[in-house]
């Protein structure tokens, strides 16, 4: 959730709509209010201005919903006036979808705009029909199956957000091993945090990352290139010390959440139907309450003595105000569930990279020490696709 | 609106981790382990390396080792790795202060052996010597060049050679001493409890001679797969005759052992006046860097060098 060094993050949820009806899904009811053009472009100028305001390099365009491809030329024409507007300030676009409106044709106005797309996806079809059905309860198989193949055809490199619930937890592996099967190479795995875990379940989930680990240890030692993030994001943490506060989110001030009605939000968790306004933050017509922008971010900030003395805290995800709120309801409330996954999947972690470390392995220790791994990776991939491309057309 | 769950009755506690174990790869205050000790190269995929290769530009990157280097035989080459070049026997030290870091194991064996793979040699490690007076696992051996490294240290080298500061130097022929500096040299080692018991049994027996039988089994059980100081000597004088040529080289070489102190006083002097505590161990850090980079640097030299002299014995 934290955007970069240098980085203003605005998330545009273009719809309250969505085509699916996911057992988990954090956003509120689901209902036809999506953005006006006029707020859009407001929103988008309101960006571009706050960004000039704390003098980023960078400005980040992220749509979220609901279902941003339900308002696929509401993205486009989003996407068309920051590129005229950015005067010379770099801008980028991301957008988390579920995946099924990904046509030929929708892939083609992204690419011409440089999105990229992170699919959600939580595994196999079985379980896709369990956690994600449509709006009628209906598995999306045939369609998503579809869509992956689109995706993954038009870019090798898109992202998969892979959700865990306590139903899904002991099934995580081979969850995790279908995406990669499927093709993706850089998956996010992230908990639903507003369920009810149990010991149980946390226990489940424990074992599914064990053998997970023994995974990520064999496709690494084979030579195969992937980012896990349950992994990753915990060795990285070791590998390159605790996250430096430029690049933390500070709830509301370097990431913000734009509702269709165009009112400010600190982050995605807190918009859902957007009709309390207890989190609302200011409005693209008149800029942000500063008293209460300052005010959440300041309490999500706060030291947190329940968390004192704790040999991880460096390394551990406890100051994200938002999934504290999601988890405990309190901003600065350490989530239980938070640290019991931290304590569990840490050592995990740890162990998988003491394995690569110990035999010295060569994929390891560029993916985690060389800070030019991910342009050299990306290059090795240009070149081997067009190898591909020339085969095939041979 | 949200409703949110209720962990805390279903038992999930905030819980301080109080102690955790402390990863044993590098973290972010180490030197970077892509460029040091040893560099690492991007693990480039075969595919890549094979468009690479058919562009016309493979013999740039090729790490061929088909055959021997053809470098020029030194008449005058010495071996690098004599008992008393490498420092043999070695004497454990009471205390850490002042010691110097010893090579890595594992560092060392990888700079070995990518050093006779430079100079052309293929090196196995599934090898052994099993003769009446030689009995020891060899590291790695080139069997069709007869040619390999033993890298000796606690694990393969007798207590005649490594004497540990604790254990008292057994009396020459003496079984019973022997004994008692294999029990004392076994402290803090996985064999103690075992080999208490054994020596415990075997000294109770009545009989003179079934004692000593038994204390010489023990002996001969709990040292065959480690290299003693006549084992080591005969490797050495009888390479030139046999043409079997097995460096053995010490983890306690000083050679390759770093030392700031040996690489630049003035700059450790200098380092000491530096008053930012910070500043100060980053300058440190980078002199102990320069110092390992010397020191395998020493060692790829003599694993050379000895190569070079088995080649003028005629390896």
């Amino acid at each position: 959730m934290a955007g970069n060094s240098g980085t203003l993050s605005a998330n545009f949820h273009l719809t309250h709509n969505c085509n699916l009806r996911c057992t988990y899904c954090y956003t509120g009811e689901k209902f036809g209010a999506g953005m006006t053009n006029d707020v859009a472009d407001q929103a988008v100028d309101f960006c571009l201005e706050e960004g000039q305001r704390q003098d980023v390099e960078h400005v980040e365009f992220i749509f979220f919903g609901g279902e941003p491809l339900m308002k696929l030329d509401l993205l486009c024409r989003i996407a068309d006036r920051a590129i005229e507007r950015a005067d010379g300030r770099r801008i980028s676009f991301k957008m988390s979808t579920n995946g099924l409106l990904l046509s030929e044709r929708a892939i083609e106005r992204l690419a011409a705009r440089d999105v990229y797309v992170s699919i959600s996806l939580d595994g196999d079809p079985e379980l896709q029909a369990e956690q994600r059905p449509d709006v009628n309860g209906r598995a999306v198989t045939e369609q998503l199956d579809a869509a992956i193949t689109r995706l993954l055809r038009w870019n090798p490199c898109a992202s998969v957000n892979c959700v865990t619930t306590p139903h899904s937890a002991a099934r995580l592996d081979d969850s995790v091993r279908w995406i990669f099967e499927r093709g993706f190479a850089y998956v996010q795995t992230a908990l639903d945090y507003s369920a009810d875990w149990t010991r149980q379940h946390l226990k489940d989930l424990s074992q599914a990352y064990e053998r997970l680990g023994k995974w990520y240890v064999e496709q690494t030692t084979s030579g195969r290139k992937f980012y896990l993030s349950c992994f990753d994001s915990r060795i990285h943490s070791w590998t390159h010390g605790p996250l430096d506060p430029t690049e933390r989110c500070f709830a509301g001030q370097r990431q913000f959440s734009i509702a269709p009605s165009g009112r400010l939000y600190p982050c995605v968790q807190f918009v859902e139907e957007d009709r309390d306004d207890c989190f609302v933050i200011g409005d693209v017509t008149t800029g942000f309450d500063q008293n209460k922008r300052n005010a959440m971010s300041y309490t999500g900030e706060k030291e947190k003595p329940e968390c004192g003395g704790c040999a991880l805290t460096e390394r551990c995800s406890s100051w994200c105000a938002c999934i504290n709120w999601q988890s405990t309801g309190q901003l600065d409330q350490a989530s239980p569930l938070v640290c019991e996954h931290e304590r569990l999947l840490m050592p995990i972690a740890d162990r998988v990279a003491n394995r690569l470390w110990k035999i010295r392995n060569p994929q390891f220790i560029h993916k985690h020490y060389n800070p030019a791994f991910p342009v050299l990776s990306f290059v090795e991939d240009l070149v081997i696709h067009e190898i591909d491309e020339e085969v095939s057309i041979e | 609106m949200n409703s949110f769950p209720n962990h805390l009755g279903n038992g999930l506690r905030v819980k301080p981790v109080r102690r955790y174990r402390a990863a044993r790869y590098p973290s972010h205050l180490d030197p970077d382990p892509t460029m040091f000790p040893v560099r690492i190269p991007y693990p480039a995929s075969k595919k890549l390396l094979a468009a690479v290769a058919s562009a016309g530009i493979a013999a740039s990157v090729s790490c061929s080792n088909e055959s021997v280097s053809s470098a020029p035989i030194d008449p005058n080459a010495k071996n690098p790795f004599t008992a008393t070049v490498s420092g043999l026997p070695h004497r454990t030290s009471a205390y850490g202060t002042g010691v110097p870091d010893y090579i890595d194991a594992d560092l060392a064996r990888r700079v070995i052996e990518r050093t006779f793979r430079q100079q052309g040699y293929d090196l196995s490690s599934d090898h052994r010597i099993d003769e009446k007076e030689i009995a020891c696992p060899i590291d790695g051996y080139d069997a069709k060049r007869k040619i390999g490294y033993v890298f000796a240290g606690y694990s393969n080298l007798e207590n005649d050679v490594l004497v540990r500061w604790w254990a008292t130097q057994a009396k020459s022929g003496d079984t019973d001493s022997a004994i008692s500096t294999m029990i004392q040299s076994a402290r803090f080692g996985p064999d103690q409890q075992k080999l208490s018991a054994e020596v415990k049994a075997a000294r109770a027996l009545p009989d003179p001679a079934r004692r000593e039988a038994a204390l010489q089994v023990i002996l001969e059980k709990y040292s065959s797969e480690r290299l003693s100081r006549a084992e080591i000597e005969k490797l050495r004088v009888r390479a030139p005759r046999t043409k079997q040529f097995i460096a053995v080289i010490s983890q306690f070489d000083r050679r390759f052992a770093s030392q700031p102190v040996r690489i630049d006083r003035k700059q450790l002097d200098a380092i000491k006046n530096i008053s930012d505590p910070a500043k100060r161990a980053a300058a440190m850090r980078e002199l102990e860097e320069k110092a390992s980079r010397v020191a395998i640097e020493r060692l790829e030299k003599s694993v050379r060098e000895y190569i070079s002299w088995a080649r003028s014995q005629g390896g």
